[in-house]
């Protein structure tokens, strides 16, 4: 415990000496261009903020956390060791107490000596203190109150996953009031420190069509390339792929439609109808509900939007290895996969049926994650872009109108024609 | 007075307290007795070789994942962390009243949702990234072999969250389902048996001249199973309730939905397309098969947290539980998922029955090893002989 104690105290001097780096949102005096195109402003610098530069620099930053992680498993070993051995006797008992006690002073120490832009390892260690102390508590308690405080725990996290399970909005209602306040005032960090927010509520009310992705970057020497998300045969392992479809999903939650004003509605409609005729695109099918044809993602829905399309700016360089040739923009299309009905399967249609897919326009991305000019203005700009069957001119069949190609101006390879599995 | 009058009175005191003092017995007994550490320990060998294999997954993409410019960047991931907040309904009707969009979100009340921490979130080199992982695939490792288990639990479980807190896009039921599975594991002795910690201990033993050491039966661990037994209980209850609202799961379509879902479904596989042909060319035959699946999976989601109970019907629900994620993990594609259930599912199997079965197949692997190893030298014998 004693080494364990030198090390982050050894840490805690090197932090003294070293530059703290500013909190990313606080002290920072660039805007952020987020969630496309909103741009946050910048915000005051925290209370008390210097921007002391330190005498060391940054570069014993790594050192310092090498210093704080290794300190800290050196007491947490000192404490395994300590409860390995130890009996319950009383005089033990206080002795044990005040060894996890020490160790939180450990993680105090650790605290003290984090840099201010590490915030998420202030929680952690917040935590790491906490179950310190409370531990030295319980293991001073004689057995029938530590096992009553442990019951008390039980129940508490219990009902907690109680509340996450029925802190979920249904369609077209809200979750329950009680569960919602629950969450708010008792468990919101409990839960999310420990990642269970999750309600368990698989494949319900309904198992839904899977939430796709496709950029079409464009590149400043003109050449255009689509990345598809996911792809089964470009994964390297099974699960790699799974978590690309995860990513679908996140974007799928949709602001409600009687939520926007109606007027706004009203000229967005126009304009995307105005917009079709000049470009071409099929118009919206007139029996399909509002709700299917705009479909604008909530706050989140767009952070994540914008965020994809930087890392897709930053992962897919020039196809043909010219690194001076940037990305220029990046177009995000949210595709919805339908599904076929039996009556559809038996007469032999194809699950990549062209007219399958839903594709909805997201955004057109500038490096930064900001709108570009162009895809702020798109009349088309969170609408379906019908991929439908219409009679040809001539009246000698059916024609297709990929109304995502006329849009993109650029052929997706993945919608190069019907393909039997 | 009657002398005999309050006797009813005393006699429904007592009788309330002996049902409170009945009740903390049995809640003691569920949740303290000390158990047998065969079926935990067995659930940290196979929970580790899922959870090794899972962050050896992110080995093929890490920065994607956790690097500075992932799918959700350092930029965004901080948003997240430092000002997102959602929108809560107020303590009275104010936002209830509310005319237009902008007076509810004024009613509302904001709060910060998220309480994310990973050290993901911090390092800016690629470098570090590659580092932290590498040391996280040892600390995995040394958890499945049972090495210093106490603290290597501790390791894997905030070293799995951090990728958790930081890739949260890239996440769905499996990392669920690790998570819950790792915290337990944790709170357990899971590696007093089937591990390294165990070799090392009677290899101790034998070097002091002393006798091997039984296994330690602990609180802890009947505590961390009854932990893992209700959680389940929760996901199931959750899982199968919330279907009921569902309309394909009334018309007992839903099968379908799942199973002609191109980007998980194994649509590739010709005899699988085969089957579905087959299937859809007979409507009754359909019918009943989709309706019969849909049924199946209520028996098991809201079924097992009641009959999973009892002892007549613990093996039968179990059984069923296996072979529902054994249809999820083939038909749906989520093999990873469903193997957490399973091993989760397991935490019922009784410790007694599960010690009696590794001890038969150890006895059965060595005599086919003994039977292996027979037949090559008989030769050499003969050779010998001659």
């Amino acid at each position: 415990m004693i080494a364990g104690l030198v090390v982050l105290l050894a840490g805690l001097v090197l932090a003294k000496l070293t530059f703290d780096p500013a909190p990313t949102f606080g002290g920072d005096n660039t805007p952020v261009p987020i969630a496309g195109g909103i741009i946050f402003p910048p915000t005051e610098p925290p209370p008390g903020y210097t921007d002391y530069p330190g005498v060391l620099g940054v570069q014993w930053n790594p050192l310092r956390v090498i210093l704080l992680g290794v300190g800290l498993l050196v007491c947490g070993v000192a404490v395994y060791r300590r409860l390995r051995t130890c009996t319950w006797q009383l005089e033990a008992r206080v002795e044990t107490a005040a060894l996890l006690a020490v160790a939180g002073v450990g993680g105090l120490i650790a605290y003290q000596a984090l840099s201010r832009s590490w915030d998420s390892g202030y929680l952690f260690l917040t935590a790491v203190v906490a179950v310190s102390l409370a531990a030295a508590f319980l293991v001073l308690l004689p057995t029938p109150a530590r096992k009553a405080v442990l019951s008390v725990w039980v129940v508490y996290h219990f009902l907690g996953i109680l509340v996450a399970t029925t802190n979920q909005d249904p369609s077209n209602t809200r979750a329950p009031y009680v569960s919602n306040k629950l969450w708010e005032f008792a468990y919101r960090p409990y839960l999310g420190f420990l990642y269970m927010n999750n309600a368990y509520h698989f494949y319900s009310p309904d198992p839904g069509p899977p939430d796709l992705l496709w950029f079409r970057v464009q590149y400043a020497d003109g050449k255009i390339r689509w990345v598809n998300m996911p792809e089964r045969d470009k994964s390297p392992v099974p699960l790699h792929y799974t978590r690309l479809i995860a990513m679908g999903n996140s974007i799928s939650a949709a602001v409600p439609i009687n939520m926007k004003d109606n007027k706004e509605m009203e000229n967005r409609k126009r304009d995307r109808v105005r917009g079709g005729m000049i470009k071409g695109i099929a118009p919206l099918p007139e029996v399909a509900p509002l709700q299917l044809h705009y479909q604008e993602p909530n706050f989140l829905g767009k952070l994540y939007i914008a965020s994809y399309a930087r890392h897709i700016m930053y992962a897919y360089p020039h196809p043909d290895g010219e690194p001076a040739v940037g990305v220029e923009s990046v177009k995000v299309y949210h595709v919805v996969h339908d599904m076929l009905t039996p009556a559809q399967f038996v007469k032999g249609e194809s699950p990549l049926n062209l007219t399958l897919y839903r594709p909805y326009f997201f955004g057109e991305f500038k490096p930064d994650g900001s709108f570009t000019e162009d895809g702020a203005r798109d009349p088309f700009l969170y609408w379906l872009l019908p991929i439908i069957y219409e009679p040809s001119p001539d009246g000698s069949g059916q024609r297709l109108i990929n109304s995502l190609d006329i849009h993109a101006g650029s052929k997706n390879p993945r919608m190069g024609g019907e393909m039997t599995p | 007075m009657k002398p005999n009058q309050p006797a009813p009175e005393i006699s429904s005191d007592k009788g309330l307290l002996d049902g409170v003092r009945s009740f903390a017995r049995g809640w003691d007994r569920f949740w303290f007795r000390p158990a047998n550490p065969t079926t935990l320990c067995l659930m940290r060998v196979l929970c580790g070789m899922a959870v090794l294999y899972v962050h050896i997954s992110y080995s093929f993409d890490l920065l994607s994942y956790v690097g500075p410019h992932a799918w959700v960047d350092q930029q965004t991931s901080d948003f997240l962390r430092q000002r997102m907040t959602v929108d809560l309904p107020s303590t009275d009707w104010s936002d209830m009243n509310a005319s237009t969009p902008q007076e509810q979100y004024q009613a509302q009340a904001h709060v910060k949702p998220q309480f994310m921490w990973s050290i993901y979130c911090h390092i800016s080199d690629p470098r570090w990234d590659w580092v932290f992982h590498g040391l996280v695939l040892g600390v995995v490792a040394m958890f499945m072999l049972g090495l210093f288990t106490r603290v290597t639990s501790v390791l894997t479980w905030a070293a799995s969250l951090c990728y958790l807190h930081r890739a949260i896009t890239n996440l769905f039921g499996m990392d669920t389902m690790m998570n819950i599975l790792l915290l337990y594991l944790m709170i357990g002795d899971s590696g007093a048996c089937l591990s390294l910690d165990r070799v090392i201990e009677k290899w101790r033993a034998r070097r002091c001249g002393l006798p091997v050491p039984p296994v330690r039966q602990s609180a802890s661990t009947n505590f961390a199973i009854r932990l893992m037994q209700i959680h389940f209980c929760f996901i199931y209850l959750s899982s199968g309730l919330s279907k009921l609202m569902g309309t394909s799961w009334w018309s007992g379509t839903a099968l379908w939905y799942t199973f002609l879902n191109y980007t998980f479904a194994p649509m590739d596989v010709p005899v699988y397309m085969a089957g579905l042909k087959l299937l859809a060319q007979y409507r009754p035959l359909w019918e009943a098969f989709m309706t019969g699946g849909v049924l199946f999976t209520f028996w098991c989601e809201i079924g097992l947290p009641f009959l999973v109970w009892d002892k007549r019907f613990r093996w039968f629900m179990i059984v069923c539980a296996v072979l529902l994620h054994t249809g999820i993990g083939l038909f749906m594609g989520l093999v990873m998922f469903s193997l957490m259930m399973i091993i989760l599912v397991f935490s019922f199997a009784p410790p007694e029955q599960v010690e009696a079965f590794l001890r038969g197949l150890a006895s059965h692997s060595r005599r086919l090893l003994q039977q292996a190893a027979t037949p090559a030298k008989v030769p050499e014998l003969a050779g010998a002989r001659s």
